[in-house]
């Protein structure tokens, strides 16, 4: 009976992770049944395409520095200095992480438009007597939306280090006579590097895959947007291949390098058992300006998500700082509209079968790690927590091109797909929570049912199921969550409306002129609170915090 | 009578509501070890973090050979701390964290790698110099701790609770080591410990501290002779026990 679950867990992973995986690898090097590097020439003597590599590249750069810039010090302020609020603050911080910067994006377009609220505000302000063009190509609507929605995730990786750094580390720099400088430079920040590295790799892995932003923002010269373009000729333009092997050649090389490095350094983390003067207070002066800056980030941070909340209810907002009109009939358009009636419903439907797949595998996968010694568990391992590092474009356009004319063809009908790439992308959070529930599950329990008499089936059903069924429903709701508005495969894998998800309907709607933003912003707002409502709910039930899940 | 070093007068140090220290003076001779004796939560750490100006205490005054250096941040002191958890720098070897106070003074290259020499060769580390701290046991751990604070010969050397993370033979080891090296250098010891046999096998002076108060101080055979209070003969009468 294990034994089966084991080998439909192996077939799982490796004909929806492992094969298209491969099958793009193969293809973009063996041409005609021959290998040749053709298609990686093509690729970079196409003038569009090394435009959009440099493009990409740099953009992965400038986020990474800017979300370094806003992370790093909101890092050690969060964890060395204690002010009253703190908590409250800091759960401020995270939320720009709950919504894809794509639906941000389409209340940023109007913010920061020629003669949108921004420029008006400054020029009745007298800072600027001319409106400025901030959006230029897009590029910087880009780089803004997509710092906004990943600072955070700088944020926890240094206060991840922070909280593991022994203080007396640089206490004991000091003592032997160093200044505050040399201390940073010689001890916090080396030590630091970890989880900086890590922090970076994700940041930059993710902007460079990021599909929405660009897309509404409509600058075409990246990467992930030229993948999305390729899809509609792929038999005969080869380049989705090539630009799709660079982002899984970056990716790994990203992970081996972090891996070997974090081994390298023979990092402790025993905490000293001095504590009590680790959070220096803030008081005075130095609070209110803590506070000032802090309130002014928080707007910046949360400007697109207060950009589409002011979209969706506003009747008219043309040349004025604030709308003129307020107006809830978008919001029922939303529950109208025939293609927001299709996304919403086609969503729930897609998210709640990923979800039951990825319960049950998360499930079965936990326990066989945690209660089996098969052979090759160590793979299953890797296997389930691959999608970790692998960008959801490349697993859709693995899907896209793997099983185009077949029977699951997502040009005839996308379901199967969809369902499948949402619960490959979420499982590895639903594998560790069902493993780290197996692993404090004290195996006595299980034994004392049997010794009691209890068949395997009873203990079961009446010791491991309880035991183990909050966590696993907690880690449903987020992948329900996650899935409702999952952005990439979304966009890649629906062609025919009837079978839009709420992402691709955000996307169409936003790029229609009249009321389409409107009711993209309703929906988005909705998505927002449904996303928040599923974070508490899913924290409340296993008391571990949002942070966690943006970790490597 | 040999002169004295170190002064502390009327300390008293609260955080927040709690009163860790209170009306804590003692003095210090050159070259003595001197033990600061209780039990957990009497302030033991707190005082030793205050000597070595880590904190800041609220009230009272600490001169070091008649200097007043109370509110001196500790990287102008020259007050040698080891810490309880040695705080050896994970991402620099033996060698880079026993140099580090040498570098930061910007001594010449060849005057650091003599000090560094002579400190690895006294506390019988040579061998290791290019190991890392997680490669290294706790009592070689220990041992780079108190060199990496010896060699930038510090006025006052303190010991927090050095022997609270080693098993009991490697204790007994560290303690003699301690105690040579410690009458090598000739240099002055603070020592804080929760453990009396220490106190009275290694210590030519003890304060006793209870619930922030220093109770008492004197020779080993003066604290055993006559007891201030019944707290001091409690405390030490442990000492046959064990």
């Amino acid at each position: 009976m294990k034994k089966i679950f084991y080998i439909i867990s192996f077939v799982f992973l490796i004909l929806f992770l492992v094969f298209p995986l491969t099958y793009i690898v193969s293809n973009s090097f063996f041409v005609n049944g021959k290998f040749s590097f053709i298609i990686f020439k093509t690729a970079i003597t196409n003038y569009v395409i090394k435009k959009s590599i440099i493009n990409s590249f740099f953009l992965g750069i400038i986020v990474v520095i800017s979300t370094s810039i806003i992370g790093i010090p909101l890092a050690f302020l969060f964890t060395r200095y204690s002010f009253p609020f703190k908590n409250v603050l800091k759960t401020f911080l995270f939320l720009p992480l709950i919504i894809s910067p794509f639906v941000g994006a389409i209340g940023m377009r109007h913010i920061l438009s020629r003669f949108g609220p921004l420029n008006l505000l400054l020029i009745k302000l007298k800072i600027i007597k001319y409106p400025i063009s901030w959006l230029g190509t897009g590029f910087l609507g880009i780089i803004i939306l997509e710092t906004l929605h990943l600072f955070p995730i700088m944020f926890l990786n240094i206060s991840a280090s922070l909280n593991n750094f022994d203080i007396s580390y640089e206490e004991a720099s000091y003592n032997l006579g160093a200044t505050f400088s040399y201390t940073l430079r010689k001890i916090t920040l080396p030590l630091l590097l970890p989880g900086y590295f890590a922090g970076s790799s994700i940041i930059f892995i993710w902007s460079l895959t990021d599909l929405g932003t660009p897309l509404v923002f409509e600058f075409y010269k990246l990467i992930s947007v030229q993948v999305y373009n390729s899809l509609t000729d792929i038999n005969t333009n080869p380049i989705g291949y090539a630009l799709i092997v660079l982002i899984i050649f970056l990716t790994i090389s990203f992970f081996v390098f972090i891996k070997k490095y974090i081994e390298k350094t023979p990092y402790t983390t025993g905490k000293s058992g001095i504590s009590f003067e680790e959070e220096k207070q803030i008081k005075g002066k130095k609070l209110v300006l803590v506070y000032s800056v802090l309130f002014f980030f928080l707007i910046f941070s949360l400007s697109p998500h207060i950009s589409i909340i002011f979209t969706s209810i506003s009747g008219k907002w043309f040349f004025s700082i604030f709308p003129q009109k307020y107006t809830l009939e978008f919001y029922r358009d939303v529950f109208l509209h025939p293609l927001t009636k299709i996304g919403i419903t086609n969503s729930i439907f897609y998210s709640s079968l990923s979800t039951l797949i990825d319960i049950f595998f998360g499930f079965v996968i936990g326990f066989i790690l945690s209660r089996t010694k098969f052979k090759g568990r160590n793979i299953l391992d890797i296997l389930s927590m691959l999608p970790l590092a692998i960008p959801g474009i490349v697993i859709a356009f693995g899907y896209f091109i793997s099983f185009t004319n077949t029977f699951l063809d997502p040009m005839k009908n996308p379901t199967f797909l969809l369902v499948l790439s949402y619960s490959i992308r979420r499982l590895p959070y639903l594998v560790r929570s069902s493993y780290s529930m197996f692993q404090q599950l004290n195996e006595n329990l299980e034994e004392a049912s049997y010794n009691l008499g209890a068949s395997h089936f009873f203990t079961f059903r009446k010791i491991i199921i309880p035991l183990i069924s909050p966590g696993l429903f907690a880690g449903g709701i987020l992948v329900f969550a996650f899935s409702m508005l999952e952005v990439s495969s979304s966009l890649i894998l629906s062609f025919k409306p009837k079978f839009y998800p709420i992402a691709k309907v955000i996307y169409e709607l936003a790029g229609r002129v009249t009321d389409g933003p409107y009711i993209a912003s309703a929906l988005g707002v909705l998505g927002m609170i449904l996303i928040g409502i599923c974070f508490i709910i899913s924290s409340k039930i296993i008391s571990r915090k949002i942070g966690e899940f943006f970790r490597i | 009578m040999k002169k004295e070093i170190l002064k502390v007068e009327n300390i008293h140090k609260n955080f927040g509501k709690l009163v860790v220290l209170q009306n804590v003076t003692f003095s210090v001779k050159e070259g003595e070890i001197f033990f600061l004796l209780g039990p957990s939560g009497s302030g033991k750490t707190t005082l030793l973090r205050i000597l070595s100006g880590l904190c800041q205490p609220d009230k009272g005054k600490i001169f070091l050979e008649g200097e007043d250096i109370t509110f001196l941040p500790t990287n102008k002191r020259n007050i040698g701390l080891v810490f309880q958890n040695y705080a050896l720098w994970p991402h620099m070897s033996v060698e880079e964290n026993i140099s580090y106070g040498l570098v930061v003074r910007k001594l010449r290259k060849e005057i650091i790698k003599e000090k560094v020499e002579k400190i690895l060769e006294k506390t019988q580390l040579t061998q290791f110099r290019d190991k890392f701290p997680s490669e290294l046991s706790g009592g070689q751990q220990q041992r780079v701790a108190i060199a990496r604070t010896l060699v930038v010969e510090p006025k006052i050397l303190l010991l927090d609770e050095p022997m609270s993370n080693l098993d009991t033979k490697l204790k007994e080891q560290m303690r003699k080591e301690i105690k040579r090296i410690q009458e090598e250098m000739k240099i002055t010891t603070i020592y804080v410990t929760h453990d009396q046999k220490e106190a009275f096998l290694l210590g030519d002076t003890i304060a006793i501290l209870n619930f922030g108060e220093i109770v008492q101080i004197g020779s080993p055979s003066e604290l055993t002779l006559h007891p201030a209070n019944k707290f001091v003969a409690d405390f030490i009468g442990n000492t046959e026990k064990i």
